[in-house]
């Protein structure tokens, strides 16, 4: 059954969207493990990953139809940071949106 | 994330830095993992301030800042463990919360779903206060807030951490509050009359005009545009959900 929302599912093989029109698309994010995936205006962003591929956070800038890994500084013991942005942890938090 | 620790990226999220303020807590010795580790698994801020955040760890509990992460403190008062000695029942860290939200409007009311008990506040997490009375279950994980409605609230009970984690007698049903936890209704139209799935953490989400979804550990996706009045399944057979939200209209 169709809902008026774009639906955003994390699951324990990637993430799936279920859009407005009752549509259902992925495995997206290489079908890793997703604790949480939101959207934040145009974006959408993914927080996960396991002990193979190791943490990550995807972000797709085309409404999820294509999605960019990063996964540059999210291990321990690096440089303090400032200021606002995007916050990762196992969850995933946008402070712009 | 395990173990517990808050990143943030000022690039797009191209690369990310540790925000040391939460990692090297004073209280961090106390912390211990849960049953599924040490893990930070809520992060909440405030839309008129983004320096101001909540992250809720199990086990440790509720932390704060309003510095952009420099310095944290615990919110935890009133929140209980059942686990530990009854002396010890209200510590200031160590608590096992498994989900916070934070309601819309001026002010900073919470709901906290916790190992122990489901919890509102009034004061951003200074003081929490059980509004567990009338559900049949004090154990459970998601929780939503109305995005129009800071009264309204829908929670998940399961019966309980070593029982099997799902719903009481396996019936299912989202329980909602109108009265900020004072009362509770159970909204069962259209779920399954048995059912041993789970709700998972992330996995319950509300949207404005009375749209609400949850996913199950079974790999359903359940829907209502009507507060929880009456549920349509809208997929089956995914794999485990973890994570269900609501993506911005384009």
């Amino acid at each position: 059954m169709a809902n008026p929302h774009c639906i955003l599912i994390g699951t324990t093989k990637g993430v799936f969207l279920h859009d407005a029109t009752g549509g259902l698309s992925g495995p997206h994010c290489d079908g890793a493990p997703i604790n949480h995936v939101i959207g934040d205006g145009e974006q959408l962003w993914a927080a996960g990953g396991d002990d193979w591929l190791g943490r990550g956070v995807w972000r797709s800038d085309d409404r999820g139809a294509s999605w960019t890994r990063f996964d540059a500084g999210l291990s321990l013991g690096v440089p303090r940071s400032k200021g606002s942005g995007h916050w990762a942890a196992r969850a995933m938090r946008s402070t712009s949106g | 994330m395990k173990p517990a620790n808050i990143f943030i990226s000022r690039d797009n999220g191209e690369s990310w830095s540790l925000v040391e303020g939460l990692a090297h807590h004073p209280s961090r010795p106390q912390w211990m993992p849960g049953g599924a580790g040490l893990t930070l698994h809520t992060i909440l801020h405030d839309p008129d301030a983004s320096e101001r955040l909540w992250v809720g760890v199990s086990t440790a509990g509720v932390f704060f800042t309003e510095d952009g992460g420099q310095t944290w403190v615990p919110r935890n008062r009133g929140t209980r463990m059942d686990y530990a000695p009854p002396e010890h029942s209200y510590p200031e860290v160590g608590q096992c919360v498994h989900n916070l939200v934070r309601a819309p409007g001026a002010g900073d009311v919470l709901y906290q779903q916790n190992h122990c008990g489901m919890y509102r506040s009034d004061d951003g997490g200074q003081a929490w206060v059980s509004i567990e009375d009338g559900l049949p279950s004090s154990f459970g994980f998601p929780v939503a807030v109305d995005p129009g409605d800071p009264d309204t609230a829908w929670y998940f009970p399961l019966n309980g951490d070593s029982k099997g984690r799902f719903p009481p007698e396996a019936r299912p049903a989202v329980w909602r509050t109108r009265d900020r936890g004072a009362s509770w209704q159970p909204l069962r139209n259209g779920l399954p009359e048995r059912a041993h799935f789970t709700v998972l953490r992330q996995a319950m989400c509300a949207a404005p005009g009375g749209a609400l979804y949850f996913g199950t550990n079974t790999g359903s996706l359940f829907s209502s545009q009507n507060a929880g009045d009456s549920w349509d399944e809208s997929l089956r057979h995914l794999p485990t959900i973890l994570s269900v939200e609501v993506a911005p209209e384009a």
